[in-house]
């Protein structure tokens, strides 16, 4: 009698496992604005975990940088520049951007502002500024000079800051810190396009991230799995304008005043730190393709990069090569 | 004795149908995870708050006014898209249909959003 029930018990036990408990863990997700941008918080919800709570504290997070950055953006008024110097969050934030701008001999630059604005590009109301305006303007910029008033705590020498450069990889930061604080082990931050990886999905496989095709808003031409990552893209597709059948990137290179025009339709930056893979992901750009394989292989950040070039070529460094599928032409693979 | 053991199952019975039942149940789960996430119906958002959920099925064309500006969202043959703007650089109707969750229909300037309801898609999230 024994063994004729123990095969059903055994079927019993099969149907159970393969249906009810096995069910996967459903992510919640919000959308909100801020930095100018949509924010996507997806979150894998453990027994213990309360997501609404989660979920607010994620946007509230962001919502607390964005005033924080804010406060700093374009100031140049004595006693918010003392704030930022005083501030010890805000000072912390720009001596890391500073170092990165020294490391990458100025490609990444928080004190373009000036010349940002003079484009158009925070307004919104694009123009062309002349060949005197812009050199006028390139005089009063430079990450030394900033550097120099940070050492002599000297608001009155600090030059207007764009902190937006690193805002949303800093927000991300500081946002999977909070999470990571109060037991979340799974969840994917998109901040205005920066996706950044807290842990793996539930059950412990990478996540995929695709890559935004820089020619198509509605596809992507690369998938990475990745877990624990920072995933940030640069492109020249972002917030450019059309003039005289001329395109503009908002990026500025720091040097000349003009918005980058080289082969890159995109850099996508993939590391460990929020920070840097979104600071570099402009750097990268400003570079060109040359120049940031040769940063890349100076070895001195530990990143991975994808580069997409205006002939829709495709280059990465070694450590995708494991986790990066693409259908377009793979034009070598930087060691 | 002999005879109740001719019409038991062997053990090698046993173990076929214990195959073939597994085989069943990943079939119908496999079919499960395929339609996981509800293609059937899209969710307008604004300001992260959903405003409307769309049943696909239905075609129909509106004007929506997000208090920003106006979108003027289309669903045909089980896609929805933003087919008009007012907005300054008209990303949104550039996306075409929605496709995939990865990669919601976004008009920043009137703060609107177009996702399916929560499931999975392709991949879970785009860099862009």
């Amino acid at each position: 009698m024994k063994s004729r029930i123990a095969p059903f018990i055994f079927i019993l036990f099969l149907l159970t496992a393969l249906t009810g408990c096995a069910k996967k863990t459903e992510p919640v997700r919000r959308e909100f604005f801020s930095m100018d941008t949509v924010m996507q918080v997806i979150l894998y919800p453990d027994r213990d975990s309360d997501p609404a709570k989660m979920l607010d504290l994620a946007e509230q997070e962001v919502l607390r940088t964005d005033a924080l950055l804010t406060s700093a953006m374009g100031t140049a008024e004595r006693d918010s520049a003392a704030k930022i110097l005083n501030d010890s969050e805000l000072s912390a934030l720009l001596n890391r951007a500073l170092l990165i701008s020294a490391d990458t001999d100025g490609a990444f630059d928080p004190t373009v502002w000036p010349i940002v604005d003079a484009w158009g590009f925070y307004s919104g109301s694009h123009r062309i500024p002349k060949e005197d305006e812009l050199s006028a303007l390139l005089q009063t910029i430079g990450w030394e000079k900033a550097r120099s008033a940070m050492n002599a705590s000297d608001p009155d020498a600090l030059p207007k800051l764009d902190l937006g450069a690193i805002g949303k990889g800093y927000a991300a930061s500081t946002v999977k810190e909070k999470l990571h604080e109060n037991g979340v082990t799974s969840a994917i931050l998109s901040l205005g396009g920066n996706v950044s990886l807290l842990g793996s999905r539930p059950d412990g496989s990478d996540f995929t991230v695709g890559i935004r095709d820089p020619e198509d808003p509605a596809a992507y031409f690369a998938t990475l799995s990745l877990s624990d990552k920072a995933v940030v893209t640069s492109g020249s597709y972002e917030r450019s304008f059309e003039q005289d059948g001329v395109r503009y990137s908002h990026i500025i290179d720091p040097k000349t005043g003009h918005p980058v025009d080289n082969s890159l339709l995109s850099v996508t930056v993939v590391a460990d730190d929020d920070i840097l893979a979104d600071a570099l992901s402009t750097a990268l750009f400003v570079m060109g393709p040359d120049g940031a394989a040769q940063f890349y292989q100076s070895g001195l950040y530990d990143f991975d990069m994808i580069l997409m070039e205006k002939d829709r070529s495709v280059t990465i460094t070694q450590g995708l090569k494991n986790c990066f599928e693409t259908a377009e032409t793979l034009k070598g693979i930087l060691k | 004795m002999t005879g109740r053991n001719e019409h038991s199952l062997s053990a090698l019975q046993w173990i076929l149908i214990f195959a073939g039942l597994i085989l069943l149940l990943l079939t119908v789960r496999f079919f499960f995870d395929l339609s996981d996430g509800n293609r059937e119906r899209a969710l307008i958002l604004l300001d992260g708050k959903t405003v409307r959920t769309l049943d696909l099925s239905e075609d129909q064309t509106f004007v929506l006014d997000t208090g920003y500006g106006t979108n003027t969202i289309q669903v045909t043959d089980g896609c929805v898209s933003v087919t008009d703007a007012d907005c300054p650089d008209r990303v949104c109707t550039a996306h075409g249909p929605l496709t995939d969750n990865s990669m919601p229909i976004i008009c920043l300037p009137h703060h609107l959003v177009i996702r399916f309801e929560p499931g999975h898609g392709d991949v879970d999230i785009i860099a862009e």
